[in-house]
Order: structure tokens, then sequence, then C-alpha cells
């Protein structure tokens, strides 16, 4: 991959090219952005543009040098990624060290952090004055998705370039050139990924579990309670998909709010629902469709901090069905 | 070459060049003149702004061949080696990846030893604040009474991290945020030397990103340079910041005027789809209705370039202090939830249409009075129906009654069917006035204290006892009350009231589970209808009932007055 392969980031791409070219490279980057955008293809992109053996400015992908970092074998450029859950002192006291010496072949020696905001407090502090004044020809770049996990000091430390979602229109783009997927799924899919790749190609995989859910939940008014509990147990059966199956929850009651207040369709995700969308909107008020949306989004962050997902899940189920009391096991 | 980038290079190299800090820099060049210089010295304040810069220049200034002296020379081999890291007897230490009791044993040992060639061996622990207790504790003893010719200079963004008894043994300097203005200057001199054109306007933007700090406008001026151009356009700063331009404010500002949802979702895509960030953007949108509800109480303390203001001006008196106020709670409640959430875009989206929602929130107040103006036509009609308590759903007990969820039965039955307590009768008469004046009370204060007077309309007159006068708030408005309670604002009050009823009053506020809205009308003026007749013949009461998602559970004839829930109780 060269720069010019890099889709929608432009600016981000102005940016970098245009420090290489007026040789104003700063030593530090960070890359904020969601994910699923191309930061990481971006930080090995400017490694190789760094490190090419024929030009500077974009890489040939021919080289060596190229070749070889694509696949993270090049001793110049490391990557660091979260062990577990966050990075730990220890790596980074083992940058801080190797950052020091000269590049071993190529012209410039690049560390790329990934998701930096996981690195623990004790890591991310121990890399502030190295991040401040490298010595030599060391360029750092993190990237991260949430730029409030991360230290003041950090970031002030280094050149912000910064990441768009990318449009659903590109996305669109991507899937059905690329991929190969249908027309109508990929527009559905890109309006639901929230402008990351990673999300829009999970969801075409999942086109029966979307539908699956949204039935669930506009049958779930009807459900006595074993029905109800019976839907939440669909729900929690398999743990990874919980935070996608939330996430179809919240666009959907989303769409229902959207479509209430402007009645008009091209803004909706679940575009190839309208007609549902309509009938369901009929039932609630605005009012009752904005406690639902905050209801989501809280047993979203319930799960998120550990609370049981099934017990979470039943609550929420139960007080969307109406059954505003809470559960009377038999 | 390696490029260094800006901010490292106008590092300043003199006291004077420190910007901002001057309270600092000219004690130090004082202590160095006097020769008080104290053996600890302890940086503190947030990033970018001179710490490191400043314990650079001391090491500098104690060392220069020519000092102690509080001008370094920058040309000595002594002054040329600490500037570029080299020299024996300045020891830079990153406290951070140094943190732990075998470095700073270590250091113990090493300070004994006599400097190399300088007069004085200068310690420099930045990011102080990691190290662990243990290294803290470890360092108190030579942190206290050091050889005579070692200085520490300890430096930290989180001086509330350290033991106190470090604290105590250092002298602290506390480094202010830099001002917007002094940034400007100083980026105008860096972007001058670099042979960029940039207006004024374009610092301005970049010193208020900064939040004070000089590294960080410093860098953005750096990434601006780097683009390539030799003329700064607002695009490209938007590019670097990715801020949202100002126009955007303004349309949204103005379909929330027309109760546009349609519009505002709009831009709010057309935002998304553009790739701002959501969370960056929410915040200035608090920003703008800050400095619009600023720009009603007082137009000093807007910090926005001119043409801004007066842009912002046209919609001042489009909204009140009131829906102002809700709004920003609004936006300020949706930038918490963003904070936890990853679904930016919902929470954004709901928040709008919350927003443009607000008008018909405001206006209920209207549809108070309509409804008290056809009770006023029907007259009052004796007969009341009673209403089984069983029927009323609890949601709505809880809404009416302000009873705490789960109240007896029993109690709230009470309350419906007993008359009104005689001692509460007797008072009646005078605070019924008082009660139908209280609008002209609330205006006078509002003249001399617009806040108080916004306190007060979260209260209202509940009991008379001679000149005793009880102002009931809610609970949800304990704040309100507090505030009421300053000696200051009841003398206002005072002064309103003795305008007002030419007669002094002593105030007394007090907490009651009354819900605030004047809404109690509704349940007790009424008249001899059944409900459904009722609602059938009044549209308002219709509308009313639509809003705030209610029922009808008693029609009542107006006694003209609500009765405080601790009186009826008995």
């Amino acid at each position: 991959m060269s720069f010019k392969d890099i889709i929608g980031q432009e600016e981000a791409k102005r940016i970098l090219q245009s420090a290489i070219r007026n040789n104003r490279l700063s030593h530090a980057y960070l890359f904020i952005g969601p994910d699923g955008v191309g930061k990481r293809l971006t930080a090995k992109t400017l490694a190789k543009a760094l490190n090419c053996q024929r030009s500077d400015v974009d890489p040939c992908d021919e080289c060596k040098s190229c070749r070889r970092i694509d696949r993270d074998e090049y001793p110049d450029v490391k990557i660091v990624e979260p062990v577990g859950n966050s990075i730990k002192i220890e790596e980074m006291r083992k940058i801080r060290r190797e950052a020091s010496f000269k590049p071993l072949e190529g012209r410039k020696k690049v560390y790329i952090i990934q998701e930096a905001s996981t690195m623990t407090q004790p890591a991310a502090n121990s890399l502030l004055k190295t991040l401040e004044e490298p010595q030599g020809e060391t360029l750092f770049i993190l990237t991260t998705s949430n730029i409030h996990g991360l230290l003041p000091t950090i970031i002030s430390r280094c050149q912000l370039v910064r990441f768009k979602p990318l449009s659903a229109k590109i996305i669109e783009d991507i899937l059905t050139k690329k991929k190969g997927i249908a027309k109508n799924e990929a527009y559905m899919a890109s309006n639901l990924s929230e402008g990351s790749i990673g999300k829009a190609l999970s969801i075409t995989e999942e086109k029966g579990l979307r539908d699956r859910v949204i039935n669930l939940i506009i049958e779930i008014s009807l459900k006595d309670m074993e029905g109800i509990f019976q839907t939440a147990r669909e729900f929690t059966q398999d743990r990874d998909q919980i935070p996608f199956i939330l996430s179809i929850l919240s666009s959907w009651y989303r769409d229902l709010l959207v479509f209430k207040e402007s009645e008009d369709p091209s803004s909706l995700v679940n575009v190839d629902k309208k007609e549902e969308i309509a009938k369901e909107a009929e039932k609630y008020s605005k009012e009752e469709i904005e406690e639902i949306i905050s209801l989501v989004l809280k047993t979203i962050d319930y799960i998120k901090r550990n609370v049981n997902p099934q017990l979470a899940i039943e609550n929420m189920l139960l007080k969307i069905a109406g059954h505003e009391t809470t559960r009377t096991v038999k | 070459m390696v490029y260094i980038v800006l901010a490292r290079k106008w590092r300043p190299k003199t006291f004077e060049e420190v910007v901002g800090q001057e309270h600092i820099t000219k004690t130090l060049a004082g202590a160095i003149k006097q020769n008080r210089v104290s053996h600890a010295y302890l940086f503190s304040g947030p990033r970018g702004i001179g710490k490191t810069t400043t314990a650079r220049l001391l090491a500098k200034a104690l060392n220069c061949e020519k000092g102690p002296t509080s001008v370094p020379c920058n040309k000595c081999t002594h002054c040329k080696e600490i500037a570029i890291g080299n020299s024996l007897d300045v020891l830079e230490i990153d406290g951070a990846s140094n943190r732990g009791i075998d470095e700073v044993r270590d250091l113990r040992e090493k300070v004994k030893f006599a400097p190399a060639s300088s007069k004085y061996k200068v310690y420099i622990i930045d990011e102080v604040h990691m190290l662990t207790t243990e290294a803290f504790n470890a360092l108190l003893k030579t942190l206290e009474e050091p050889p005579p010719h070692v200085i520490f200079i300890l430096a930290t963004t989180a001086p509330f991290k350290l033991p106190l008894t470090i604290l105590s043994r250092c002298q602290r300097f506390d480094f202010r945020r830099i001002k917007s203005k002094d940034i400007v200057e100083k980026l105008a001199e860096i972007a001058k030397d670099e042979k960029l054109e940039i207006s004024e306007d374009i610092l301005f933007q970049i010193a208020q990103a900064s939040e004070g700090s000089m590294r960080d406008g410093i860098s953005v001026l750096d990434q601006l340079i780097s683009l390539g151009g030799k003329k700064v356009t607002q695009e490209d700063l938007q590019a670097i910041l990715g801020i949202v331009p100002q126009e955007t404010f303004f349309k949204l500002t103005k379909s929330l005027v027309e109760n546009n949802t349609k519009g505002a979702l709009d831009l709010i895509n057309q935002i998304i789809d553009q790739g701002y960030d959501i969370r960056h953007f929410t915040t200035d949108l608090l920003k703008h209705f800050r400095n619009l509800l600023m720009l009603k109480i007082n137009e000093e303390i807007v910090d926005l370039p001119k043409d801004l203001k007066e842009r912002l001006k046209e919609f001042r008196e489009r909204f009140d202090q009131d829906r102002l106020l809700r709004m920003i709670e609004i936006v300020s409640q949706a930038r918490e939830e963003m904070k936890r959430s990853e679904r930016v875009r919902l929470i954004l989206e709901m928040a709008v249409v919350k927003l443009t929602r607000l008008k018909l929130t405001v206006s209920v107040d209207e549809i108070l009075g309509k409804i008290e103006s056809i009770e006023e036509r029907l007259g009052i009609m004796p007969a009341q129906e009673e209403l089984s308590i069983e029927e009323v759903p609890t949601r709505l007990r809880r809404g009416f009654g302000g009873q705490e969820e789960g109240a007896p039965a029993e109690k709230i039955k009470d309350e419906t069917s007993y008359p009104p307590t005689l001692n509460l009768r007797r008072a009646g008469l005078e605070l019924g006035g008082i009660k139908d004046a209280w609008g002209e009370v609330v205006k006078e204060i509002k003249k001399d204290s617009a806040v108080t007077g916004a306190f007060l309309m979260e209260g209202e007159p509940i009991a008379l006892k001679d000149d005793l006068l009880t102002i009931g708030f809610n609970e949800d408005f304990k704040f309100h009350k507090e505030q009421i309670e300053e000696r200051e604002n009841k003398e206002l009050i005072q002064k309103a009231l003795n305008k007002v009823f030419g007669k002094e009053f002593t105030i007394e506020c007090r907490l009651t589970n009354i819900p605030r809205a004047r809404s109690e009308t509704v349940a007790q003026k009424g008249m001899a209808m059944s409900k459904e007749e009722f609602i059938e013949k009044e549209p308002v009461v219709k509308e009313a009932l639509d809003i705030f998602g209610g029922e009808i559970l008693e029609i009542k004839p107006s006694t003209g007055k609500v009765i405080p829930p601790e009186e009826n109780k008995k």
C-alpha cells in the first residue's frame, strides 16, 4: 500500500506528505480517529516512505525495505501493541533503550504504538521524556481511538493527525468494489458502520443476526414474562455478540426517533426496514423512545463495567416491554 | 538533517524569554543576584508552560562561567553543554522511568561527590510525581540537607501526588497557564521568523485551542507550516485542529429558533459525514450556548472576536435565560454521557431532538395560563368526583403528590379527601395575596439581581405566620434553596417584599415534596364533570395531558391555594 491507496483520509495524508516533502517531520505523531479507518495502515505507510530505497514521499511498495516493513520484519520499524489489555512499562523501557541507537539499516527508526490509550500510567509517564526530545533519527507514531484515555502531557508532546470516520458513500464503494458485496446490503452496512470499514464488514457477515434481533424486539411488547426471558437468553447466548446486538437495538430505536421527528426515510440507518420503522414508530411517543434509547445506552455501559450481561439485558427487555415490575421468578 | 520541531528550537535561552511566568523568573533571578539560592525547588503546573525550560535555565545561570548570574551567557562551555544535555554536573533524570528505590539509592550515593568542573551539581528530576512512595521516602533526608554543592529541581504536572514531606522540603513555584494574548504574541514572532503569513484571527484561535500551553500552540503552528503554504488559511487551521466552522453553530441555533428538528438533524448528519470529531463538536456547542447566555447577562465576559459577537447578538433576544440554561444542561449532560460511551452519534442526535423540543417545554406556563382562564370562565362548580386510589397508576401518584414510590395509599387518600387545615385557612387570606403578587416580587428582585430572581423562581410561598413567610422549594431544588438562604439574597427578597407589600417580612426556606410546577392548580381547580367530558370539552387540558403524560386524577373546585403536604398530613 502506498499513500494513494489509502482511502478517505485526504487531510491526514496531506499533513504527513507535505511534512516529508518540506523536511519538517516531527519526531512524534498522534493519530486519532475511530477504529478501522486506516490509522495503522497510514502509520506503516509513513514508515515505509521514510525507509523506502527508491523514493521518499510515497513508498514504492516494491523494494526490499517496503516489503519487509509490510511483513513486520524490518528491524527499524517496531509495532507495539497492547498485551492483554494494556501496554506495560517494561515494554516502554525496552523502547527507550533501543530508541537511543542509530537505525540499523534504514534512514529512520519508527515506533508505532497501537492503541496508545491502553498504556498504563507508569508506561505513559515513562515515555514522556523520550517523546519530547528523542535522540537521533527516531519517529514515534501513537494511534488511538480514544483521546480521552491519554495523558494530556502525552498529547501535548505529539503533533495531532485526525482521521475521520469514512463517509457512508466511501464505505459502500469499498464494500461493493473490493469485497463484492451486493449494493443493497452494502448500503445498509455502510450506514450502520459509523464510518468504520471493519465494522461494516462484520455487519455484512452477520446480516441474519440483525434481522433476527429486530424481529425479536418488535415482538417483545406482545410477549409474556417467559417469552421475554427467552428473548434475553437468545441475546446473551454468544457473549461476543452482545455489544453488536445492543448496537443494533440502539440504531433501531434511533431510527424510530428520527423517523418520528422528521418523517424522512433518507437519514435512516436500517434503510431496508422503512415499513417496519413507520409501523413501530406509531406505537411509541417520542419521550418513550427517548427513554428506551437511554435505557439501551445504559445497558451498554453496565455491560462494559462487568455487570452480569444476562441480568442487564433481561432488565432492559422487561422495561422495554412495559413490565416495569422487577423480576418475580416462579 | 534531523528537523527539530519549533517547540524545541524556540525553547527560551534566558529568563526573559520565558513567557507569562514573570512571577517565577523574577524571583529566581533575584535569588541568584542576592546569593540566596535554595537547595531544593519544586516546579509545578500544567503541560507545556515552561517548567523544564526554567529548570534548565536555572542550572545554566548557576553554572555559567560568568556566574552565578541571572543572565547566563549561552556561550561558555558550561552553558553549551547544558543546552545539549551533555553536562556532567547537570543531571536530568526522568522520574517516570527511574521511579524505584534503587534508582534513588544510586542517586544518593552519587550526590556526595563534588561537581566535575562547575560550581554546582544540579539534579533536575522531571515527572517526579511518578516516583514510588519508597523512592520518595528514601529521598527525604538528602532533599532536606544535601551537600552544599547540590541543588535539586523537581518538576511535575501533578504536585498533589507528592507526599507532604517532600513538598515541605522544597521551595515551590506554581507555573501559570499562559494568557491567550501572550501566546499570540510569541506565535506571531515565530511565524515572522519562519516567513509565514498568518492572520491575527487565526493566531487567536490557535491560542484558544492550546488552553494556555505554549508548547501546544507552537506545535499547531509547526503543523501549519509543514503543510507547506506561505499563507495559512482558515481551512488549513480547521484541518489541523479538527474544529467545525462557526457557521455551523449559527445554523444549528437558527433551526432551534425555528423548532426545525429535521433541519437540525440534517445538519448533524452533515457534520458527521464530513468526519468531524463529535465529542469536540459537542464541547464547542456548549461553548456557543454559554456565550449566548453570557451575552444576555454580561457582554464584557464574552471572549470572542468582535464580528462573531455581533452575529451572536442577533440571537440574543430569541431565547430567554431559562431556555438557555436548559439548553446548556442538555448539551453538558450529553457530553458527560459521551465520555462513557462510543455511541456518540446517537447521544448527540438525542440531545438535538431534546433541544428542538425545548420550546414546547417552556410554553408550559402559557398552557397553564390558558387552563386557568378557562376555569375562570367556567366558574367554580360544586361536587367532586372521587376516584378510588387503586385506579391511580403509581407513576402519576408520584408525579402529582410528590409522594415517594411505595408511600402508603392511605396517606394519599388523606390528602385528597380532607379539607385544608384550619390553621392554613386563616393564614390563607394573606398568603393568597402574596402568592398572587409573587410574580411581582420576583420581577422586582430580578431588577436587582437576575441570578437571585432565577433561584427564587423555583420556590413559592407556602405559609405565612405573622411576619414569617415560608418559601417552599421542591427537594430537587435544594441548591436553589441554599442560595436563597444566603444573607445577601435574603436581604434582596426582603427589600422586594417591602416594596411590593409595604411590610417587613422574615424569610424562612423549607424543602418540601410538592412538585414545583404550578400544575397543582390543574388538580385543585376543576369542575363537576366526568373526566372524559372534561377532556372532551377542553382541548387545552388534553394538550397539557399529552405533554405531561398523565391522566386526570380528580376534578375539584378551586380553593385558590396550594396545600403544603406537611400541614395536610396531620
